[in-house]
Parts: structure tokens; sequence; C-alpha cells
């Protein structure tokens, strides 16, 4: 009873008095649950009581919900860079990607195609795929879940977008097509660069597997370059 | 480069033979109630009800959420336990084993490293000069576990099937094929990819259903996914007809097709008469006489299926 919803609360007026304000505890999720844990609950009145928590403890909001700028930042910095990532970890998270998913389809919107359902199902699927793929590939031990291989696969397609804006302003071309294996090349290695990364990290050894930890990719890749193009 | 916490395939985490992992088919009708009780007021109700796993959301175990999730949806504790026959329960829980690389049945067919898909594409793509022998090497005797023979895995054993290559191998197919479908302005693209995949799909299952029906006639206990395996090969010359196709024009595909199919043919000979020579010691004169016409048919059958995929 105490806090606990009840399927009859809803509906009814919560009962006045010293049982109880019906208070709903809310348990926050985040985008990022490689940094932060859960939330603890916090209190909301229903009843628009006095306040009992004061605005001054909250984390702020970027925080809460789990975005970090400049994780990002670094991340996206990463796609563009030719070395290695940074600082050799990668914390998957999504909120990247989704600006980059919808930047792909604003881009496709620029030149007459409205793709969206598309390519968020085309990510869906893929990662749900390349995470299977990726588990069974290694083994034992190593897994990466479908999470960080959207993130991943999302922060990849930033070469796509390049390509699809490039095609916006070349149009079909010999030197369309010579930048489209440029970008798909570029995403794949991108992501295989990803994946090894947190392979690594939980110490797995993925030296003779490389090429076929990558190859998918380059299949994935060329399925989004293939909507950029046509 | 096996070190370290990695014990993987080392030491042989074979396969079983065939069948199910788990206890196996009890039959139906296990189940707990009569009345589906889907209100959930009342205790007991509701949709999910029953030993569930804990639920997990995706923000606190993002790993194993969808698995979970899948699990809990196919291993029938829906509607109050109607659905929760042992058999659809082995089924569930079988497949989420699949889902997240726990089943040892099929990481044995993924266990494949770099060098072994070279060699086995060159094999594919050229069975006849091939030196070496054609048999499964089985594991040392030391390391066969409980539960039926063992082979070795695919990455120390040539000739073990894997499912790396053929899963491989189609979507190659279907993505080459969408984009050439796509440049030459048949069809645009995006809609057609999901027709080729299925169109691809159909054709497997019609090669696995032509090898298990052999096999059966032979009465010989192949394990179906190994059948899933030698039938997927051919995607890889119906690709290379493809991309063969693509650069050499009209003739170029033609001679590529004759090739692919006559490879394939061979291939799957050599493989499938080792495998029912292992299996059936007893080789009387007319039972090798059956089989040697069976195989000859399986082998002709390779040329109207990829015949067919490439025309797509």
């Amino acid at each position: 009873m105490n806090g606990q919803p009840n399927w009859s609360d809803y509906g009814q007026q919560p009962p006045q008095g010293a049982a109880g304000q019906g208070n709903l505890n809310f348990v926050s999720t985040s985008f990022d649950p490689g940094r932060a844990q859960a939330q603890p609950s916090y209190n909301t009145n229903y009843n628009n009581n006095t306040a009992t928590t004061s605005f001054d403890d909250e984390p702020p909001l970027l925080e809460e919900l789990g975005i970090d700028i400049t994780s990002i930042f670094k991340k996206t910095g990463a796609v563009f860079s030719f070395g290695s990532t940074a600082d050799g970890t990668y914390d998957s998270d999504l909120s990247g990607p989704i600006v980059f998913i919808l930047g792909l389809g604003f881009s496709h919107m620029l030149s007459g195609k409205v793709l969206f359902g598309l390519i968020i199902g085309w990510t869906i699927i893929t990662s749900l795929g390349m995470s299977w793929l990726v588990n069974l590939l290694v083994g034992p031990g190593g897994d990466i879940g479908m999470y960080a291989c959207c993130s991943i696969l999302g922060y990849c397609l930033v070469p796509q977008i390049v390509l699809s804006l490039a095609y916006l302003v070349i149009g079909k071309s010999v030197a369309l097509s010579v930048i489209a294996v440029f970008a798909i090349l570029w995403s794949t290695r991108v992501a295989s660069r990803f994946v090894t990364v947190r392979l690594k990290a939980k110490h797995i050894p993925v030296e003779e597997q490389r090429s076929l930890l990558a190859y998918p990719w380059l299949l994935v890749f060329s399925m989004f370059a293939l909507l950029s193009l046509y | 480069m096996e070190g370290g916490g990695f014990t993987g395939y080392a030491q042989g985490g074979g396969y079983m033979g065939g069948g199910y992992e788990q206890g196996g088919y009890a039959g139906y009708g296990a189940g707990q109630g009569t009345n589906p009780n889907l209100n959930p007021n009342q205790p007991g109700g509701g949709l999910h009800t029953g030993q569930n796993q804990p639920s997990v959301s995706m923000a606190t175990d993002p790993q194993n959420f969808l698995a979970k999730e899948a699990g809990n949806i196919l291993g029938g504790n829906l509607l109050g336990g109607q659905l929760a026959g042992s058999a659809v329960k082995a089924y569930g829980e079988r497949a989420q084993r699949w889902a997240t690389g726990q089943s040892k049945t099929l990481t044995y067919y993924f266990s494949v490293n770099t060098k072994y898909a070279g060699k086995k594409l060159r094999l594919l793509l050229c069975p006849f000069i091939h030196r070496g022998s054609w048999t499964r090497m089985p594991e040392p005797a030391s390391l066969q576990g409980a539960g039926g023979f063992h082979y070795k895995p695919p990455r120390h054993d040539l000739n073990a099937p894997d499912l790396y290559i053929p899963l491989m191998a189609w979507s190659t197919w279907a993505v080459v094929s969408s984009w050439l479908e796509a440049s030459s302005g048949k069809s645009p693209g995006p809609e057609r990819f999901g027709q080729i995949v299925w169109s691809g799909i159909f054709v497997w299952a019609a090669q696995v259903a032509l090898l298990r029906t052999a096999m059966w006639l032979l009465s010989s206990q192949v394990p179906l996914l190994d059948l899933c395996c030698y039938g997927g090969y051919i995607f890889v010359h119906i690709t290379a007809q493809v991309l063969v196709g693509i650069v050499a024009g009209h003739w170029g595909y033609y001679a590529a097709l004759a090739w692919g199919t006559l490879c394939m043919g061979v291939f799957l000979v050599k493989t499938l008469k080792r495998t029912l020579y292992s299996q059936t010691r007893q080789a009387s004169k007319q039972h090798s006489k059956r089989q040697s016409y069976m195989l000859l048919g399986i082998a002709m059958a390779q040329l109207p299926l990829a015949y067919w995929l490439g025309k797509i």
C-alpha cells in the first residue's frame, strides 16, 4: 500500500489522511546504463501538496537523462579520426545515434525520399543480427549486447550522412560511386574498430577473427548506402 | 592465440549429435488450468503470471534484456499457464539459449577464424585441386564429452561444416542482387531487398529439404544443422555467378553458373559420401549403389536452384 501502485487506485480518489497521499514512485531510467545506475525513486505528489524535494537537490537535466555531451563528441570525433579511439574504451549510448539517424533521414528528405521508418527499422534489425552474430563468433564470455551494437551502428552512420549530402551536391556520377565506396569502407572500418575495442576491454582475443567480424558490417553499410544512392 | 581466460574451442566444444539439447519432447497437456484469467485485479491473473524470469529493463541489464523477454514470451508463461506445456517450454528455453549464444550446439558452427574461412572458400570455389583428405576429424578420445560423438570444430578442421560462411554468402548475395536491381533501374532498391532475402531463405530451405529427404531415404542420421551448412554453401557459388555476370556479361554469367554448380555438386558428393560412410558401417553392394545414385541426384539438383536464384 505504501506507494505500490495498485490497479484499483486508478480512477479512485486517493485516500486522505495519514495513511497516504497517493505517492507514486517513479524509477527513472537512463539512456546510459554503462555510466549511471538506475536513479533512486523520486517522490512526486499526486495531489500537488507541499513540495518534498527542493529544486537545488536535483541533478542537472542532461545527467538525469544520461546524455553525456562530451562523450558523444568524443565518439563522433573517433569516427573521423584515423587512429584508434582516444582512450581505448567505448561506452555505448543511444542519444548520439538518434541524432545521426534523424540526420540521415533528413538528408534523404532533402533529395525527396522519406525513409525514416526504413532506417530505424533496419538499424534495429541489423543490430539484433550483428549482436547475435558477434556473440556466436566470439564464443562464450564475449558478448556485445544489442544496445552497444545499436550505438555502434548509429555512430557509423555519419559517413552515410556525408554520402547522402554528396548525392545532393554531385548527383549520380562516377565520382559519387567513388565516394560511396569510400563511405562504406569508412563506416566498416570505424564499426570494426569500435567492436574490437569493446571486445578487447573484455579481454577476448579477436586477432584471428578480425575480418570475420568486420565483413557483416560491410554488408550492413552497403545497404544503407543503397538507400542514399537510389 | 587462445590463452588467458578464453577456454573457447581449443578443448573441443564439440557438437551434440542432433536432437534436442534439453530433456526432450514430453508432449502437450500439462497446462495448469482451464480458464485463462486475464483480469489483472484478481490474484494470479493477467497476462504474465507464473514463474517469469525476474523482469529486467533495458537500463539495468541491456545485455540480457532482449533474450530474457524473448524467453519469457516463448517460454510459455502467457495466459496463466495455458501455454506452459513442457514442449512449448522446451522450445522457448532452447530459443532463448540460441538467441543469447549459450547453446553449444549452435556455437560449434560459428567457431571459425579467418584462415579457415579463406581455405574453405578456396575449397568451395575449386574443389578439384584439394590435396588433403575430405573426412572430418573426430575429437581425440580424451576430449569426447558425454552425449554423442564429437568432431573437431571448424577452426581446427577444414572439412567441418560451419554456418558463418553460408550466412554471409546469403547476405552478400542479397545485397549484391539489390544493388544490381537498383542500379539497372528495375525497381527501387529498398523494397526489393526484403523479397530477395525471402527468396534466398526459400532456396536455402529447399536445399535443406532436399538433403534431408536424401539422408532419410538412405537411413542416415546427419544432424539438421549440418545439412543447413552444406546446403547454404551454394550461396557462395551464386554470389560468384552474379559478380562474374556483372563483370563479364551474359556469357560470363552462364559460364560461372556451370562452374559453380559443378563445384557444388562435387563438393556435396565428396562430403556426403564420407559422412554416409562414417554412419553406415555395413556396406552392402546394393546399398552403396543407392547411395551413389542419391548423391548424383543431389549434385544435379544444384543446377536448377542456382539458376533460379541467379535470375532473381
